[in-house]
């Protein structure tokens, strides 16, 4: 009972973080429009979260900063799963060489730092959004094929697709009916907390200002801007704080409480499986 | 000893392949290092004088010629000279170097006196409300950014109370804000990692036949569980050192801190290749270094691990 209702919860919060990033799209508001002698405004019916050092609108640059945060870190992560999955399968099944270049390569890399890569990047490329996109999904797409690869070649290895290949099951068939099924929850605990990882990224570098430029309000870059203000109107660092921080818990607990749940299920699957055998 | 040998190849085939793939970006990249040096020297710049320094610096030579170059300086450790500060990029990194390696060191003991007793009280008292708030606790600080962690530490103790310094270096006072800022980021990651590891190693069944021998569970309980839980620690210091990388570059901008991260991110806006370039190749090689001799050391401390241990 308690499962599902903390399920619940969790779907209901990604539905949230869904509507604000198509709202962020819709807002009529503009982010941009700078008024001198309204800086600096508390809460009003005008302006719902105040107005910032330059007199811009907080709760549209709030929502600008949505799109940035949040929407840059799915972008990554899906392509690096959309890259890392199918070369994973490739590795996983194919074997021989095609595996041995594979993991030689992807040893060095597996651990290597995004952060680095982002900063040799903004370095060659100029500081944007873009540049530490590109600098995750070099990095994060081995990890995914790791994973994927590991997966695969256990559940290739198994008597259920040695049946299938006997019966003439295509190489389709089997990574459908198979290896899908088996990589699906990993690959969605795992992409799951990395969007939150990817989001800290983000802000981090837009922080320091090898990320987003000004005027755009990315999270990050708006606590870098007002960070002066931190005295005089502590809300405006505080706001930008405050999503980043609850955004990111809700990426890294939804994937942390989905690890548990996948693990105990895959655990629970083997000793029904165990206990079927000694039958 | 083999298997030394094949992974000090790999290694220097990474190494090579990284410098050589930094070297290419950063040289088929858009942007002319004449003009920002000459910038730099504050004058107006004559198309003669471009065409003089573009002379010195090699660039009328052919790509493959400038790489030849570039690679037999770079292992002479001659890393170029700085387009901004005409110094030599090798000096300026190995100057600025020490002051991050303090406010490192000071995060690992941070992240240690925080994590170890609450990751090994979690573990030893498994499901009860202990591991279950240090899980919170672990999942929250993972998540909160730690620039954001910085400010309101200054805010706290430099602005409102004035105890420490809040921006710059020099004294002990100046390395405990940043310190601690990113050792507080560092123990989220050492939560867990300590808790699963001693919850590992209390199951273990050569801990069990110490258990049986009689040996009291106090002696047992830190002995021999807390040496068994350090192998998993040990085995993921490059992952720790790689983000401490990320995690030094942002705290030494947000605390003015001068060491190797603010001196790159410096350098990144004023475009300061050779600078880049060193910075980079050199922290490559550190992580994979690190790396490389901690399956080594994996190795020898626990034989029959192997590289089982590792977490990725």
């Amino acid at each position: 009972m308690k499962r599902t209702l903390s399920s619940r919860l969790y779907l209901l919060l990604f539905l949230f973080v869904f509507f604000i990033l198509v709202l962020s799209w819709f807002w009529p508001v503009s982010s941009s429009a700078v008024s001198v002698p309204e800086r600096l405004q508390g809460p009003s019916a005008a302006y719902w979260l105040g107005t910032d050092q330059l007199g811009r609108d907080v709760l549209a640059r709030m929502l600008e900063g949505a799109s940035y945060t949040i929407g840059f870190s799915l972008l990554a992560i899906v392509l690096s799963v959309l890259l890392g999955v199918p070369a994973g399968i490739l590795a996983g099944m194919k074997g021989g060489w095609i595996d041995r270049l594979f993991t030689r390569i992807g040893d060095s890399f597996l651990a290597f730092p995004d952060f680095l890569l982002a900063l040799l990047l903004s370095a060659v490329l100029g500081p944007g959004l873009f540049n530490v996109v590109i600098a995750v999904v070099l990095v994060k797409w081995i990890q995914y094929s790791y994973l994927v690869r590991g997966i695969t070649r256990e559940v290739t290895q198994g008597q259920a697709v040695l049946l299938s290949i006997i019966n003439g099951s295509s190489t389709a068939a089997i990574i459908k009916a198979h290896v899908f099924p088996a990589i699906r929850s990993h690959v969605l605990v795992m992409s799951t907390t990395d969007v939150g990882k990817v989001m800290l990224l983000i802000a981090s570098l837009s922080y320091i200002g090898l990320g987003a430029q000004p005027p755009s309000a990315e999270w990050g870059a708006m606590l870098n801007e007002s960070r002066a203000y931190f005295t005089d109107s502590p809300r405006l660092l505080l706001i930008p704080g405050a999503a980043i921080a609850g955004t990111a818990l809700l990426f890294h607990s939804a994937g942390d409480k989905w690890r548990d749940s996948f693990l105990k299920e895959e655990t629970e699957a083997k000793e029904e499986k165990q206990r079927a055998a000694n039958g | 000893m083999k298997i030394i040998g094949r992974q000090a190849v790999s290694f220097l085939l990474f190494l090579w392949i990284f410098s050589t793939i930094s070297f290419l970006l950063i040289n088929l990249a858009p942007g002319d290092p004449a003009s920002t040096i000459l910038r730099a020297e504050d004058v107006a710049v004559t198309q003669q004088q471009l065409n003089e320094v573009r002379q010195e610096l090699g660039m009328n030579d052919s790509i493959f010629e400038q790489y030849t170059a570039w690679l037999g300086s770079f292992l002479l450790f001659d890393w170029g000279t700085s387009y901004v500060t005409q110094e030599p990029a090798f000096m300026m990194i190995m100057r600025a170097l020490p002051a991050t390696i303090y406010i490192s060191a000071g995060a690992f003991l941070t992240a240690a006196v925080i994590a170890v007793p609450i990751g090994s009280a979690a573990a030893l008292h498994r499901g009860s409300w202990i591991d279950k708030s240090a899980r919170l606790l672990a999942v929250t600080g993972a998540s909160v950014p730690s620039f954001l962690i910085g400010l309101v530490l200054i805010q706290l103790f430099a602005v409102q109370l004035g105890w420490l310094p809040a921006i710059g270096a020099g004294t002990w006072w100046h390395l405990l804000l940043p310190s601690l800022t990113l050792g507080i980021g560092m123990a989220s990651f050492y939560i867990r990692l300590i808790r699963s590891s001693f919850l590992e190693a209390l199951e273990e069944p050569s801990l069990r036949a110490v258990s049986a021998r009689g040996i009291s569970e106090q002696k047992l309980r830190w002995k021999y569980t807390f040496r068994a839980a350090l192998v998993p620690v040990i085995s993921v210091l490059g992952v720790s050192i790689s983000s401490l990388i990320g995690g030094t570059v942002v705290i030494e901008v947000v605390f003015g801190y001068p060491g190797a991260g603010s001196l790159i991110v410096d350098s990144i806006t004023r475009r300061d290749i050779p600078v880049i370039q060193g910075y980079t190749v050199l922290m490559a090689a550190a992580v994979s270094l690190i790396q490389l001799s901690n399956d080594l050391l994996l190795r020898w401390i626990a034989p029959n691990r192997g590289t089982e241990g590792r977490v990725f």
